[in-house]
């Protein structure tokens, strides 16, 4: 395991140069970038089971080809309103828990994925200290992207304030 | 070859470990079966197969510090040492060091054999105390025995142990020794005879059989020869003088690997040569030409003659290397100058057909020795060589198969436990995705496959249930080591204490066992500690002097309920009381035999070191053992009558992996409910609601129970059916009622972790993926229970009398 993080980010030194693809989303009218390493894959909802008494991020669990797996909506932590009524089914990012360990992944849902894009290191530009909101601590970047910017996701700060989101509970 | 001596070492590791087990057990029970000759044979043998175990693979000083242990151990086999408590303490003890020997190897940083240990072993082996046989008649029988033989005994450590003794047979005849010096002659002219003879003949089967291999023709001469040189060598024997001695022939054909295996063949006929006198001859028909000739393999086989007073039985511990895949076959000679088979704990395994013929086997593994005898193993194998391609292997594997048929019912491998765990998984996915499959059925475009998908189901909860099984170990494995922990415990309290176990063939999930061991250890020693009494106060109070503990498993329903038990003087609840309203966790005045007052002990911090006094010191640290008990999806409870005893009752699930379910529904959500907490259910219809004491509660025949409603506790809006399920529970000794909408059937569902996120939610102890591929969390009615009084609690300023006190959480 650590193995495959050291690998993992040798990789990511090698890529430094060259581009690196992430995966762009939007949730709440932003457009978000998270990099392809990070997500095995892209589902569409299809049934969660609720979980009575857990934090209001948590949409719950589905079945993932036999693991359970929880869904955590990214609209609560990131302080933007949830749409009761989506006029379209949203996505489900299935994303590693620790990056290089395909064997826990948490899902993320998000309102679409768009794209899956490669910005050269270059093009990832320091994220503004304030001006997102709530959504600052979660954003280690911004790429210019058509005229608009695209939050490059901090996904390990996510999952570290969801945690703790849990551990208090109900 | 470097690997393969590592494989080796690992295997020696994983055996060691096992007879260090068996070999501990052994010495607890010596001491309390003392006339008991299988059981020390047993412990004996523990030992010995460890020290040919270690020489095998080169670990001297283990080997040379476990012969300590056997020598000891085979002095008092023989009767001339008395077995008490301190040399029971030594041998244990020396035991420890060995294990510590052998992990000290296994991690690489070898420990040295204990000299101090080594002295003290050493001094058991000179001491004097001969209960039994008189002394001097062993060693007057054991010189003459040897001389007169061949090459004298190898003056080998164990042959100072071994032939000293020899008590029982001798002693009814101790002038005997003086007969026994005209005995080598006869033996003498009996073998070197023989071979001559045959060897002629034997030239032919053996470029026969070279052919044979691809026809498996030769079988037939192969008898022939043997039966000739047999009849040859059987007049000569019984044309000897009657001898004081018996007379045992043994034909030895090791398996075809034991070289490879690194047995040292030697070593077996020096052994034997220790034991009396031993003439040997070598039967080396088999060997191929060198064309042929695989030098990594045993083509010889022995016949050899033994004369000697031991007990047959002792024939075992020599052969117990090579007996497992070689052919032993163990003859008396009658007075009339026949033979009669001898069978032996060991040499008996191997033997698959009825006594009559019982040295038939013997040869199985090679075509010519199976020629040995009679016609059964011949004809037998014949037949199988014929339908083979390659001849030999056609032949050697139904004879094999044929002479251990018993060896192999106890065939066991060694799995990886993480492995299996894996398996059971993906055994419980697949059942998961067969029941998946199940809605196929009723698509009728996909009727052609309906009986496929119904054995598809059938095979895949097959699966399931037997990868299951495999998780399943019996519970000796965790009450073997409690034993020692007994005794030692006994010596350093100075308490007299029996333990007793019963029932430690009942088999549990593998996690469960390993789990259980620091909960239970706590209690025995709680047991020891302070329930119960010395010998003194126990004669004082009536009771027997030695103190009794007894571990209990055995199933209760589905469940298995471990106890642990003794016969002290229970719990003082007095004290406990008192303890209790100190704390504030029952009201002032609560009777001393108030139910709730046992459940006091597993409050957390409720037994403290102020507590901890002659009279009662119980609860230390309980909670923790109920909280590990509790990850189990296990209870624990407590019974105890003062001055009689206290009981500790584990119950605890099978299998950690699967639970029997029930499922419910709530405002449209599914759940399971493990059956094992559910003890009824009633329909809540027309039962009218009541409050007591401020809480909602259902008379169900004629008892008022508390209920909680699903839908509040999860927040649930609308309207309840008109008719809802009351699930009914215990919690703390009390029945509580779970309203849920509707009950909807019952599951079997694989257990699935909610991950580490979810760890915080204690009402649910995980999920399970239903039938129809929709994921359903399993509700922890005990934990719910507790939560909603919590809750409750908090709402109420002032708590009622006994509420506090059940939520334990």
């Amino acid at each position: 395991m650590i193995d495959l993080t050291a690998d993992d980010a040798a990789e990511r030194d090698r890529d430094r140069d060259r581009a690196q693809s992430y995966v762009v989303f939007r949730l709440g009218g932003e457009g978000y970038a998270l990099e392809v390493l990070r997500v095995q894959e892209v589902l569409d909802v299809l049934a969660i089971t609720e979980v009575p008494g857990a934090s209001r991020c948590l949409l719950g669990v589905i079945n993932l080809r036999g693991h359970v797996v929880p869904v955590y909506d990214l609209r609560i932590p990131f302080g933007l309103p949830v749409d009761a009524k989506p006029a379209r089914a949203p996505s489900v990012l299935i994303v590693e828990t620790e990056a290089g360990n395909d064997s826990e992944v948490t899902g993320l849902l998000v309102d679409r994925v768009s794209d899956v894009l490669e910005f050269s290191p270059e093009q990832v530009q320091p994220s503004p200290q304030l001006g997102l909101g709530k959504t600052t601590p979660f954003v280690r970047g911004l790429i210019r992207h058509q005229d608009a910017f695209l939050l490059v996701l901090d996904v390990d700060r996510v999952f570290s304030v969801l945690a703790s989101i849990n551990g208090e509970g109900v | 070859m470097g690997s393969a001596d590592d494989r080796f070492r690992e295997m020696f590791y994983e055996e060691a470990r096992e007879l260090l087990i068996s070999l501990e057990e052994g010495l607890m029970e010596l001491e309390r079966r003392q006339g008991d000759r299988a059981h020390l044979d047993k412990t004996f043998r523990a030992a010995h197969s460890l020290k040919g175990a270690a020489a095998m693979v080169g670990l001297g000083a283990i080997a040379e510090f476990t012969h300590g242990i056997e020598a000891v151990l085979e002095r008092i086999r023989t009767g001339s040492l008395a077995v008490d408590s301190d040399i029971i303490t030594t041998l244990l003890e020396s035991r420890d060091h060995l294990a510590a020997m052998v992990e000290g190897e296994a991690a690489s940083s070898p420990i040295p054999g204990s000299g101090h240990l080594s002295q003290r072993l050493a001094e058991l082996l000179t001491s004097p105390s001969t209960p039994k046989p008189p002394p001097d008649e062993p060693p007057p029988a054991a010189p003459p025995a040897h001389p007169s033989p061949s090459p004298a005994p190898v003056p080998a450590p164990p042959s100072a142990a071994k032939a000293a003794p020899r008590p029982e047979p001798t002693k009814p005849e101790p002038p005997k020794p003086a007969p026994t010096a005209p005995t080598p002659p006869p033996p003498e002219p009996v073998t070197p005879e023989p071979p001559p003879e045959p060897e002629p003949k034997a030239a032919k089967p053996k470029r026969s059989r070279r052919k044979a291999a691809g026809e498996g023709a030769s079988k037939p001469k192969a008898p022939a020869r043997m039966k000739g040189a047999e009849r040859k060598s059987m007049p000569a024997e019984a044309s000897a003088p009657d001898e004081a001695k018996p007379l045992y022939r043994i034909r030895f054909a090791p398996g075809p690997d034991v070289l490879k295996r690194g047995v040292n063949l030697l070593g077996v006929f020096d052994e034997l040569r220790e034991l009396g006198e031993l003439e040997v001859r070598a039967d080396a028909d088999a060997v191929p030409p060198l064309d042929d000739f695989d030098p990594e393999r045993c083509y010889l086989s022995w016949t050899c003659t033994l004369r000697t007073e031991v007990e047959p039985e002792r024939l075992d511990d020599v052969f117990l290397f090579v007996a497992e895949d070689g052919a032993i076959g163990v003859e008396r000679r009658l007075a009339d100058g026949g033979f009669e088979p001898v069978e032996t704990p060991l040499l008996k395994l191997p033997r698959g057909t009825p006594v009559s013929s019982p040295p038939t086997p013997v040869s199985a593994h090679r075509p010519p020795p199976p020629a040995s005898s009679d016609g059964p193993p011949a004809s037998a194998t014949a037949p199988a060589a014929a339908d083979g391609a390659a001849a030999t292997n056609g032949a050697k594997r139904p004879a094999t198969a044929a002479a251990a048929p018993t060896a192999r019912t106890h065939g066991r491998i060694r799995v990886d436990a993480q492995q299996l765990d894996d398996l059971v998984g993906l055994a419980g996915e697949l059942a998961v995705i067969s029941d998946n499959l199940q809605g196929l059925r009723e698509v009728r475009s996909a009727a052609p496959w309906g009986a496929t998908l119904e054995s598809l189901l059938r095979v895949s909860r097959e699966i399931r249930d037997t990868t299951l099984d495999l998780r399943m170990v019996p519970v000796d494995e965790l009450f073997s080591r409690f034993p020692r922990f007994v005794r030692d415990q006994a010596d350093r309290s100075g308490k007299e204490i029996e333990l007793r176990i019963v029932g430690q063939e009942t088999k549990l999930d593998r996690t469960i066992i390993e789990r259980l061991g620091d909960p239970m250890i706590h209690l025995i020693r709680n047991a020891v500690d302070h329930a119960l009494e010395t010998p003194e106060e126990r004669l004082a109070a009536g009771k027997p002097r030695v103190g009794r503990i007894t571990l209990t498993a055995g199933h209760e329903g589905d469940r298995v309920a471990l106890k642990v038990e003794d016969d002290g003087r229970g719990l003082d609840r007095d004290r406990i009381v008192r303890k209790g309203v100190e704390r504030g966790l029952i009201p002032p005045g609560t009777p001393a035999d108030d139910p709730r007052v046992v459940g006091l002990i597993f409050e957390p911090g409720f037994s403290t070191r102020d507590q901890v006094s002659d009279m009662s010191g119980r609860g230390v640290g309980l909670d923790v053992v109920r909280d590990s008990v509790r990850a189990l999806r296990g209870s624990l409870a407590v019974e105890s009558s003062p001055g009689k005893g206290t009981a500790f009752i584990f119950r605890l699930p099978l299998t950690l992996a699967l639970i029997d379910g029930l499922l419910i529904e709530t405002g449209g959500g599914r759940y399971v409910v493990p059956l094992a907490q559910v003890e009824e259910c009633v329909a809540l219809g027309g039962i009218q609601t009541a409050l007591s004491a401020g809480r909602p509660c259902v008379t169900v025949r004629g008892e008022l129970v508390p209920t909680i409603s699903l839908r509040r506790l999860f927040g649930i809006e609308g309207t309840p059916p008109a008719r809802q399920e009351l699930l009914l529970t215990r919690h703390s000794g009390q029945r509580v009622g779970v309203a849920v909408d509707r009950l909807s059937g019952r599951v079997q569902a694989v257990i699935q972790s909610l991950g580490e996120g979810l760890h915080g939610l204690g009402r649910f102890s995980g999920a399970t993926i239903l039938g129809d591929g929709s994921v359903s969390l399993i509700l922890d009615l005990a934990a719910l229970v507790s939560e909603s009084r919590i809750a409750e609690n908090n709402l109420r300023s002032t708590p009622t009398a006994g509420v506090r006190a059940e939520t334990v959480r």
